[in-house]
């Protein structure tokens, strides 16, 4: 019967591992250091689960340890990341070519997300990108509900203020 | 870029863009997989080890295992708890766990495996219900442990404080679900509570179905009567909050109907009583009632005329129904707890139903039910011998079945089913005493 939880955590991988690669990638924009960090948080948490520990909610608890393994990664050598994505530019691992104004778009929108306080984009990048629900990020983050969505709407603030500069 | 809406969507599309290549996902995928076929799943720590010398696990320990499972919950893991349990005890050792009693080897199978992923997998309501259904079970095992002179103080102990969990367990549930408006639900699973350890009360003083001696009836009640009381005060504080928060609306309608059957039941069960209590002294009994029904008439009538608009309530309390008896007990002189003042109350309550005040006709059903409650008690309590009562219980029916009959007509400005209903039960105990 081993066998029957292995498959349903491969099948969980299955569905998150692009989703926690990309939260790597965007915090340490090293692609290879991206999928090590993916793959080992997915090994850890298969690792805490296998021998009876608790975990609420497994999605929220694979971000978690992801994001352990980047501050630890961040203690290691200062990454460069988010911030500074438009100053290096990026490889975003498309294999289907893009027209030039998209991929320009988006990788605005993304140097625009990248100009957000960390503690605000990271709950916007989330909840709007990835899906997560507020109670999801608070437990990521080891904070209240409540912070996380003032961090939301605060962020959002800052994104159309800048949105609008852009505009103008 | 030309709106927030707009950003959006490029910067998801575009996060989105940032994924493995196939050929990076299967490498990934080969290493995770790798990784879990070397480290199993150490089952052992998923199953609470059964103490040698103890036949008790402290509830936050219990809480605690229940937990494990959540990451399976989490994930679709509908079956795994069944999975699980297979594995490690086979189909027939979980089946025959249930039957466990505390001090069994198999109990802590029963409770932390069978119940713990049942509960591990419920929630909300569900989850309520469940625990109320474990308390009833854990009441059970008392009972067979009582019976066979193995109720010891450890394991009184160990069944009192899984009990208060799950007590503790549904009350929390309550308050979320009346913070969240679920009002009807709240209502249900407060009664249901009240319910069940009133069902499974045990009284040493009273003859019961169970097999039980009187001083195994005792060690049984001690464990039964605190959350007994306390299920009643958290019934009572949920319906309290219900009543503060006025909705008005059709869970309202639905919660003061099904209190109106709480008080018929709870009427019904006092009607038994005094059947029970007229058995023993039929005869003198029906003729004081007949002899009664003439002096009772004429009063009533006189004193008692029509009462067509509804009474405040607390006014009623001071009506003093007419009664004619020489009985001087408390009782007999407490008209509170008079039956006709609980056929008032559902006459007014009915009343306001019908004028769609849901929310006053709860309020009057359930003072109602409390007075049938506290009838009850009286008799359980006090020890009052019903048939030398019967004569006072008779004139105060006779007065309910008047005081109804001259001021609404039966059914008249009431919805006619439940003002019938109210009537006939009151006729019908006037028939069945005295045909």
């Amino acid at each position: 019967m081993d066998k029957d939880f292995e498959q349903e955590y491969l099948e969980t991988y299955k569905q998150n591992a692009d989703a926690v690669f990309r939260y790597c990638y965007l915090r340490v924009s090293d692609r290879d250091l991206a999928k090590d960090l993916a793959q080992e948080a997915f090994m850890k948490v298969w690792q805490y689960a296998s021998q009876g520990k608790k975990i609420l909610n497994v999605r929220a608890f694979i971000y978690t340890t992801a994001q352990n393994l980047i501050i630890d990664q961040y203690r290691k050598k200062k990454p460069s990341s988010l911030d500074n994505l438009m100053e290096q530019g990026f490889d975003v691992g498309v294999e289907i070519g893009q027209s030039l104004m998209d991929k320009i778009d988006g990788e605005k929108a993304l140097a625009l997300l990248g100009s957000v306080p960390e503690k605000y984009r990271d709950a916007i990048y989330l909840q709007y990108v990835e899906g997560l629900s507020i109670k999801e990020i608070a437990e990521i983050t080891s904070e209240s509900e409540n912070n996380i969505s003032v961090r939301i709407h605060r962020g959002l603030q800052k994104l159309r203020s800048i949105l609008r500069d852009q505009h103008e | 870029m030309n709106n927030e809406l707009d950003f959006f969507k490029t910067l998801v599309e575009k996060a989105k863009e940032i994924s493995l290549t196939e050929r990076e996902r299967s490498k990934l995928f080969s290493a995770v997989d790798s990784f879990i076929e070397r480290n199993p799943i150490q089952l052992e720590n998923f199953v609470e080890k059964p103490k040698a010398d103890v036949g008790f696990t402290h509830p936050r320990f219990f809480k605690r295992d229940f937990y494990h499972f959540s990451y399976f919950q989490m994930h679709g893991f509908r079956t795994v708890g069944a999975l699980l349990l297979l594995a490690v005890f086979g189909t027939g050792t979980s089946f025959a766990a249930q039957g466990a009693v505390p001090g069994d080897i198999l109990y802590p199978i029963k409770v932390n495996i069978n119940e713990g992923i049942k509960a591990a997998l419920l929630s909300g309501v569900e989850r309520s219900e469940f625990d109320v259904s474990l308390i009833k079970t854990r009441i059970e095992e008392a009972k067979t442990l009582a019976v066979r002179n193995e109720l010891s103080d450890k394991k009184q102990a160990e069944i009192t404080t899984r009990i208060d969990t799950y007590v503790s367990q549904v009350q929390d549930n309550l308050e979320n679900l009346t913070e969240k408006g679920d009002l009807m639900a709240a209502f249900e699973i407060s009664s249901k509570l009240e319910a069940t350890l009133e069902e499974s009360e045990v009284k040493s003083s009273e003859p019961t179905s169970d097999p039980l001696t009187t001083e195994q009836a005792v060690i049984v009640e001690k464990i039964v009567k605190g959350p007994r009381k306390i299920s009643t005060q958290v019934r009572e504080e949920t319906e309290n909050k219900i009543y503060t928060l006025q909705t008005n609306d059709e869970d309202t309608l639905a919660i003061a109907q099904t209190k109106f059957e709480s008080v018929k039941k709870s009427l019904g069960e006092i009607e038994e009583k005094i059947f029970i209590g007229l058995g023993a002294s039929a005869e003198t009994s029906t003729m004081a009632a007949t002899t009664l029904e003439t002096t009772e008439v004429t009063e009533t009538l006189d004193t008692d005329v029509a009462i067509v608009t509804p009474t405040p309530v607390t006014s009623l309390a001071k009506t003093k129904t007419v009664v004619a008896t020489d009985s001087d007990t408390e009782f007999a002189d407490d008209t509170e707890l008079s039956l006709p003042y609980v056929y008032e109350l559902l006459r007014q309550g009915e009343i306001m139903m019908a004028n769609k005040e849901y929310n006053e006709a709860f309020r009057l059903f359930r003072e109602a039910y409390s007075m049938t409650e506290l009838i009850k008690t009286r008799f359980e309590l006090e020890g009052i011998d019903v048939s030398s009562e019967l004569e006072k219980i008779m004139s105060d029916l006779e007065s309910a079945v008047l005081k109804i009959d001259t001021t609404t007509g039966i059914g008249k400005s009431v919805q006619p089913v439940k003002g019938q209903a109210t009537i006939i039960d009151a006729l019908d105990i006037k028939s069945r005493i005295n045909p």
